[in-house]
């Protein structure tokens, strides 16, 4: 074989190898730099996903023991709740929400506490049904980053941003060889025939 | 940002930066330099598991006093990697590798 009989393989042109250069660089350091990010975010999302099974969420099955318009005042049951707890007497701050719920005839009281502890008292009588963690609190909140402070609620959207470039590029390094190695066997038919 | 926190960042997103700088092109380096970046990964690799864990159990707000969930959710990102990687270094030189 003479010098001038070598078959020259067609490169893809710079720009396209530029672009599948950037792509493998983006996927590989994306893909390591935020893997414990994703790990975490992952993981409370699958909790988070069966928090009912898994017991993270109370779930207390209940009837109205009488009609709605017969309830006890917010006032009296967020008394009743926070002694449940020990938490007496009562203040507003002890308080981070009340969740109301008339077809079921109770309401959740919601601690401010480190286990965001919730206190299910019945709407009518005033009967304390369950007092436990929300565990889900906590996981909603490491989730979204906002765990460590309000500031990290931006480490979960470049979490996000970086799984998109990643599977973007992904695509990209898959696909684009494919695409290349098809056209370059249609040309090198077209100038056989 | 307290300094567990800038630990924690300089855990998650500094140390894997360190790993891949020194992984790149690794055949050409040292054997001492093999062991440190492998030790590091798994360290890392362990940290991955260990500080997710303490992150996640128990599902409740961190207290100041937890010593050992701040020490293992924040801190492990950043001590197990250089643990590793030091003791693949001594291993490396014991065995008279480099």
């Amino acid at each position: 074989m003479t010098v001038t009989d070598r078959v020259i393989v067609p490169r893809p042109a710079a720009p396209r190898r530029r672009a599948s250069r950037i792509a493998f660089y983006a996927h590989l350091w994306l893909g390591v730099i935020f893997t414990a990010a994703l790990l975490v975010i992952s993981a409370t999302g699958i909790l988070l996903n069966h928090k009912r099974g898994l017991g993270l969420m109370p779930d207390v099955a209940h009837e109205p023991s009488a009609p709605f318009a017969g309830a006890l005042s917010l006032d009296s049951l967020t008394s009743i709740a926070l002694v449940a707890v020990g938490r007496a007497p009562a203040t507003l701050g002890d308080v981070d929400r009340m969740d109301v719920r008339p077809r079921s005839g109770y309401v959740k009281v919601r601690v401010r506490d480190a286990r965001s502890t919730e206190v299910t008292v019945d709407l009518a009588t005033g009967r304390v049904l369950h007092v436990g963690p929300r565990g889900d609190v906590y996981l909603e909140k490491l989730h979204s980053g906002e765990a460590f402070g309000d500031r990290w609620v931006l480490l979960s959207d470049a979490a996000a941003i970086a799984l998109v470039i990643t599977i973007v590029s992904g695509y990209w390094l898959w696909l684009f060889p494919k695409v290349r190695r098809a056209r370059d066997t249609t040309g090198d038919a077209e100038r056989t025939a | 940002m307290t300094i567990g926190s800038v630990a924690l960042m300089l855990g998650i997103f500094g140390v894997p930066m360190v790993l891949l700088w020194a992984g790149h092109r690794l055949r050409r380096r040292s054997a001492r330099w093999h062991a440190a970046f492998w030790g590091g990964i798994a360290g890392h690799l362990v940290a991955l598991v260990v500080g997710s864990v303490a992150a996640m159990a128990p599902a409740e707000q961190w207290a100041p006093s937890d010593v050992w969930r701040g020490a293992l959710g924040l801190w492990s990102f950043l001590v197990l990697p250089a643990m590793g990687a030091a003791i693949g270094v001594v291993r490396a030189g014991r065995f008279g590798r480099d």
